[in-house]
């Protein structure tokens, strides 16, 4: 279980999350108390890291960017990179942190009382970029899911996205960024009338 | 290195301090890099949460692979010791017999609340709360989580944790408690659930067994918080 078999992969790769399953139960013990054993650490801190590191192999796997012989090797240090960078003290200057969104979603989908380290409007900013990347055209919403969710390489995806060239791809891909931008600002226009009215 | 390799390796925590500095540098001088940034972490965020959301389900699994021939041997061990004192309490007078199982359920202190850093003022005051209530420390938890409600930081769970700290205090300021979590239920705050199950347990510990039962109820009946352990307890008392 040090390993990912290619049959393993290719089940990841097809959105069949059992193997993650069978990962997670196989090295949960050993990780979680591994990682609560560093300071400022929790339990409930070191099980999240662990399940993000996870998350980071998945996303390598199904982006073909994924070989490791120490299976757990990899998730220890990934989950102790991403424990640094939430326990990281200086202001980042992104507008919303990744970890404070995925914290934030992961306690919304559990129904659990968390305190969000999101302000309440960037709460509402990640809640109406969710629902306004459902409202694009079809050829944007697979061009970002296939370029955001899946990760694949803009040059890789021109052929099979039907594109004449890559320039003419990368413009779509920031044509489909301003378009998913401007509808999240026009539902936030149309959420601060109505609560105004 | 492209913008979207600098994008996937800050998803993914690995980031060297050089990669930070450019990764840093193009958000504050590029919008279209910060735009992708911003829209990137919000799709990372909702399938890594979901994930999160499926291996969670699988959490009570975890818990039996745990169970390991030495547990279970624990676990008969903690069930037999279990008996006695059920059985030795069932020997002593009503009242005494309410507060002890009380005791039974306040053995098990309330895990401290995670430590989710952002970066920001109340971060060191937040982890100083945290450190004195896991060093059973009650006293000074109680003025420490105060301040954190002055500073406007995490208020309705600064609130829990100050009323179990009046729960665990020895001896506990029940009164105190009770007035906490009275506050939280009224208020309909997010820690209601938690409030109540606290409440009955407070409202035991004063021998006060109808109070605590028609709690219970509550409990069990909205399938709220700890309604297995409410349902458990609410048994054991009116055997």
């Amino acid at each position: 279980m040090n390993t990912l078999s290619k049959e393993s992969k290719e089940k990841i790769k097809n959105g069949n999350n059992e193997p993650i399953g069978k990962l997670f139960l196989a090295h949960f013990d050993f990780c979680v108390e591994h990682l609560s054993k560093t300071p400022a650490c929790d339990q409930t801190l070191a099980e999240d890291v662990f399940m993000d590191a996870l998350q980071v192999m998945r996303d390598k796997v199904i982006s073909e960017d994924f070989e490791h012989d120490n299976l757990r090797g990899f998730l220890l240090v990934t989950a102790k990179n991403k424990l640094r960078n939430r326990l990281k003290r200086d202001q980042r200057t992104v507008s919303l942190d990744v970890n404070q969104v995925d914290t934030y979603l992961y306690h919304k989908k559990i129904m659990q009382n968390a305190n969000s380290l999101l302000s309440e409007d960037q709460e509402n900013r990640v809640d109406l970029i969710l629902a306004a990347r459902k409202q694009l055209g079809e050829a944007c919403r697979k061009l970002l899911e296939w370029h955001f969710d899946k990760g694949y390489k803009l040059k890789d995806m021109v052929e099979v996205l039907a594109y004449t060239n890559y320039d003419s791809l990368k413009s779509s891909k920031y044509k489909c960024i301003k378009q998913l931008k401007i509808k999240v600002d026009q539902m936030m226009k149309q959420e601060f009338k109505e609560k105004r009215s | 290195m492209k913008e979207h390799d600098l994008i996937r390796k800050y998803l993914h925590g690995e980031l060297s301090l050089k990669e930070e500095q450019i990764f840093n540098e193009l958000l504050s001088s590029n919008p279209q890099f910060a735009d992708e940034v911003e829209l990137q972490s919000v799709y990372y965020a909702d399938r890594s949460s979901n994930l999160k959301t499926e291996l969670q389900a699988l959490k009570p699994k975890v818990a039996e692979t745990r169970s390991t021939s030495f547990n279970k041997i624990a676990v008969i061990a903690v069930l037999l010791c279990l008996l006695l004192v059920l059985g030795y309490l069932f020997q002593n007078q009503r009242s005494e017999n309410n507060i002890n199982y009380a005791n039974i359920y306040l053995e098990e202190t309330h895990p401290a609340p995670s430590v989710l850093m952002s970066g920001k003022d109340g971060d060191v005051l937040w982890m100083e709360c945290i450190q004195l209530y896991n060093d059973k420390n009650y006293n000074q938890a109680i003025e420490f989580f105060d301040k954190a409600i002055d500073r406007g930081l995490h208020k309705q769970q600064s609130k829990l944790y100050i009323g179990l700290s009046f729960l665990y205090q020895t001896p506990p300021k029940l009164k105190k408690a009770i007035s906490i979590f009275l506050e939280l239920i009224t208020s309909k705050s997010l820690y209601s659930e938690e409030a109540n199950w606290y409440l009955a347990l407070a409202k035991l510990e004063q021998s006060k067994k109808d109070e605590c039962l028609k709690l219970l109820d509550e409990i069990i009946i909205k399938k709220s918080w700890n309604h297995q352990k409410a349902k458990t307890l609410k048994e054991s008392l009116l055997q």
